[in-house]
């Protein structure tokens, strides 16, 4: 160490106190501390004002060794390093880390053990080293590490002191508790060393800065707490469940912080499907709901309905994903290149780096009620559902739900936001577009809600019997309609399709040109149906069909049978919700003489429809949502 | 045992697949586990894989060198002390065949390089690694080039025609004494009117025959465009 004489010879202008830069904030010390340092400060102004030490320190009532090592805290160096200045007079502030000065005690020589453990780890390296892997290992806390406590650290402590060799009357021999307590600090000192994140090197990253309309587009989903209840209504009999989850899919626009689309979904799994409807709605936004719950409107301003002349021309740059397996959907990715896009899934367990749509989610959990667990919610989570709401659950339509839902995104678009310079993202979003340069799309057929199935299909011909040609689609063969252009030759087609509704389809040849419409069996024409209503329908009634030879008789019972099951209540609002838009099936292509073969009649289907309503009531029939 | 004995090519043996090798394809297990990008580009026109943000990014590099006609992502599957190795890109640059890694700095040299310099020169094919950073130095130009490859791969798909904009773009260029920008082009008002010579430009742009000054600054109307 140099002491203060050699620093003030070096550098003479710190015997000014005025030249010392103030980087002590007074306000954070106690009341205490606060009188010492200044009491401190004045020692120092004495001292270079040129009063003897001896009158700084009657005057300050301290010692003259006190003037001097205060002069030393402040202007002493140590190792090079810049003298501690204005820090040097806190006190009781340590400066640098302490070592043992004297030797190390013995039995012979009973001195005091300050330091001695750090002296002793130094001695013997390899003691710290055997330590502190045995520490690393409990912290990585895998199946097989040990779960490791201050005492059995202590154990094998003592152990190393006999394997290194060192001396039975050195330290720690010469302590009673045999250094547990210097063993049981070192433990939780290292183990809080290791909790400490890693600091890692940082580069601005250009790809992830966007001041261009959709130059990058995150979607993720969110499973939520419905905590509501939905009444059905099943042969005159009431009866209340309650849909706990459901999904929020949600996109939003990087640069703007806009909220592109969102898509509700009342099933257990988030699917493809979800994310395909949000993908559809980033270029054509849906229109705002027809509000039916009193007392809620959409607040009033600009909304992304205002864009939708220019929306359809933008190009999506990124299109950012997580590694849920409904993002490799290949009806996902198929729409991704459609559009040109880039399809970004980032490492796993990395949300950090999609932090634009964490923070939407965010947002909305502060209104909503997430578990914390999959398992539910714990039994001291300040924000679990009351006893009363349990005992008697309020009672919400899931159009009122989506109806608020929408609402809350529409505001959250019209809220202006700090750091879009005090606007709110759609009006952003309008200002990106309209006024600064985008990379644009080439013109656009309208808006379709067929799909374009990723899969080539083989077109079939029977070569045995007169029918139809035929393609098999999610495992039901569909025959063809009317021919647009004839193909004589089995060859492969390419489907378009309306997820929602799979009853029709559209056959393409490869090269793009349009041959036929496709109809599905009569079994399967009843109700509209999506892929999702198919495949359960299909897994669950394998082994039944061939018995009433209806498939969705055959469900509905299955599902009515199982309606105590929460699975089951669930899956009957999805039914219901799907169905809620009725469509018909338009069969205008057949022709009238080729009915009984491609078609079918208009009065067996009645008679046998009737039948059937006879037998059990259809859940979107029996769900009277109160 | 030799080393070239311990190098295996899994996918196919053929020395006609070597020279002209198709992409890899990156199982669904592995494309969670990496930084996955997937975007048809236009020097290979399907969807191509790439297997970091570098690798994304070097894509883009190679689709403004106008000297690269074509690059295949992920080529090869090779088997190397018994593991398995997919090298990141193979490249034909003129008369030249090019196999690049592409690792960080803090990871060269590359170990395999000593089994796969020998076995690929037999094939007339060299093999190169490219460090991260000197991609990441270049990522300004690449994000730029990545934004146009989108808009030419999409006006390819519509069959949008643009050979006589395209020469009428070379003459304003070569008549002109000033420097010409992108919005000269472009009808900021109006982007669909002018959306064909947008196109042109970048096309020019992409073959080589205009150069567009995207190192620094992010593609817009103020692009510097010149000969």
């Amino acid at each position: 160490m140099n002491g203060f004489r050699s620093t003030l010879i070096e550098k003479p202008e710190l015997n000014d106190l005025n030249n010392w830069p103030m980087h002590v904030d007074t306000a954070t010390m106690s009341s205490k501390n606060r009188a010492k340092f200044i009491r401190n400060v004045e020692i120092i102004k004495y001292f270079q004002q040129g009063v003897s030490v001896k009158k700084t320190a009657m005057t300050h009532n301290v010692s003259p060794s006190m003037v001097y090592y205060l002069l030393n805290r402040a202007l002493g160096t140590y190792d090079g390093e810049p003298p501690a200045l204005y820090k040097g007079l806190i006190p009781n502030l340590i400066q640098h880390e302490k070592q043992r000065q004297s030797p190390m005690p013995t039995l012979a020589d009973g001195r005091g053990s300050v330091f001695a453990f750090k002296a002793l780890l130094k001695k013997y390296p390899d003691i710290e080293v055997e330590l502190q892997a045995k520490i690393k290992a409990s912290y990585r806390g895998t199946a097989t590490s040990e779960n490791l406590t201050p005492n059995i650290l202590h154990k094998t402590f003592l152990s190393l002191l006999i394997q290194f060799g060192v001396p039975k009357d050195h330290y720690p021999y010469t302590t009673q508790s045999l250094a547990y307590q210097s063993v049981r600090r070192y433990f939780h000192d290292y183990l809080s060393e290791l909790r400490c994140p890693e600091s890692r090197p940082w580069r601005e990253s250009i790809s992830k800065r966007s001041d261009m309309a959709f130059e990058e587009i995150q979607i993720d989903e969110q499973h939520f707490d419905c905590e509501t209840a939905i009444e059905f209504e099943i042969f005159g009999r009431r009866t209340l469940v309650r849909v706990k989850r459901f999904w929020i899919v949600m996109a939003t626009d990087c640069s703007t912080g806009c909220i592109l689309a969102f898509h509700f979904s009342i099933n257990l799994r988030c699917s493809q499907w979800d994310i395909m409807n949000v993908l559809k709605q980033i270029h054509y936004p849906k229109p705002k709901l027809t509000i039916q719950t009193p007392s809620l409107s959409y607040p009033e301003g600009p909304n992304l309905n205002d864009l939708k002349a220019w929306l359809p021309r933008v190009q999506i740059g990124v299109i950012s994903l997580d590694n849920d397996m409904a993002h490799f959907g290949n009806n996902c990715i198929q729409y991704a290149h459609d559009q040109q896009a880039c399809l970004h899934y980032g490492h796993p367990e990395n949300p950090n780096a999609r932090e634009q749509i964490e923070r939407l989610f965010l947002m909305i959990n502060t209104v909503t009620h997430r578990h914390r667990s999959t398992t539910g919610s714990h039994s001291h989570d300040p924000i679990k559902e009351s006893k009363r709401l349990k005992k008697k659950p309020p009672k919400v339509n899931v159009q009122t739900l989506l109806e608020m839902m929408s609402i809350q995104i529409a505001e959250y678009n019209q809220k202006p936001q700090a750091r879009l310079g005090g606007i709110c993202p759609v009006e952003k979003l309008k200002e990106l577009i309209q006024h600064q340069y985008y990379c644009m799309r080439p013109p656009q057929a309208p808006q379709s809600q067929l799909v374009k199935d990723p899969k080539l299909r083989k077109l079939h011909f029977s070569k045995t019997k007169k029918q139809h040609p035929w393609v098999n689609f999610y495992g039901v063969r569909y025959t063809v309609m009317d021919w647009s252009k004839s193909v004589n030759t089995t060859t492969t087609v390419s489907i378009e399709f309306d997820p929602q509704d799979i009853r029709k389809i559209k056959a393409y040849l490869p090269n793009g040109d349009f041959i036929a419409e496709l109809i599905v069996p009569r079994m399967w024409r009843r109700y509209a149906h999506g892929i999702v209503t198919r495949k359960r329908i299909i897994k669950t009634t394998k082994n039944l069909l061939f018995a009433s030879g209806d498939a969705f008789t055959e469900y509905f019972t299955i599902l009515q049978k199982n309606f105590h099951k929460p699975s089951v209540q669930l899956e009957m609002v999805r039914l219901g919700f799907e169905n809620s838009q009725s469509r018909e099936l338009v069969l205008g292509m057949v022709k009238t003489d080729d009915l009984s073969e491609v078609g079918f009649s208009s009065n067996s289907y009645e008679q046998s429809a009737n039948y059937i309503s006879s037998q059990i009531r259809m859940p979107w029939e029996q769900v009277k949502i109160s | 045992m030799t080393k070239n004995k311990l190098l295996e090519v899994m996918t196919d043996k053929s020395v006609d697949f070597l020279r002209h090798p198709v992409c890899h394809h990156t199982p669904l297990s592995f494309r969670r586990k990496t930084n996955y990008y997937e975007q048809i580009m236009l020097k290979h026109p399907l969807p191509s894989p790439f297997h970091s943000l570098a690798e994304y990014l070097h894509g883009g590099l190679l689709e403004a060198d106008p000297s690269v006609q074509s690059y295949v992502p992920q080529p090869y599957q090779f088997k190397i002390n018994g593991k398995r190795y997919i090298p990141d890109v193979f490249v034909i640059r003129g008369n030249q065949k090019i196999v690049m890694e592409i690792k960080p700095e803090a990871q060269t040299p590359f170990h395999y390089e000593q089994y796969l310099e020998p076995f690929l020169h037999k094939y007339q094919i060299r093999f190169e690694v490219i460090t991260n950073e000197s991609i990441l130095a270049q990522e300004q130009k690449a994000v730029n080039w990545l934004k146009i490859v989108q808009v030419l791969v999409a006006a390819n798909k519509s069959r949008i025609r643009t050979t006589q904009l395209q020469d009428e773009i070379m003459s304003k260029l070569l008549m002109s004494d000033e420097a010409i920008e992108l919005g000269d082009f472009i009808d900021s008002g109006d982007r669909q009117r002018t959306y064909a010579t947008e196109v042109a430009v970048f096309r020019l742009a992409h073959a080589g025959l205009i150069s567009l000054a995207l190192e620094q600054s992010d593609l817009g109307f103020d692009t510097v465009l010149s000969l």
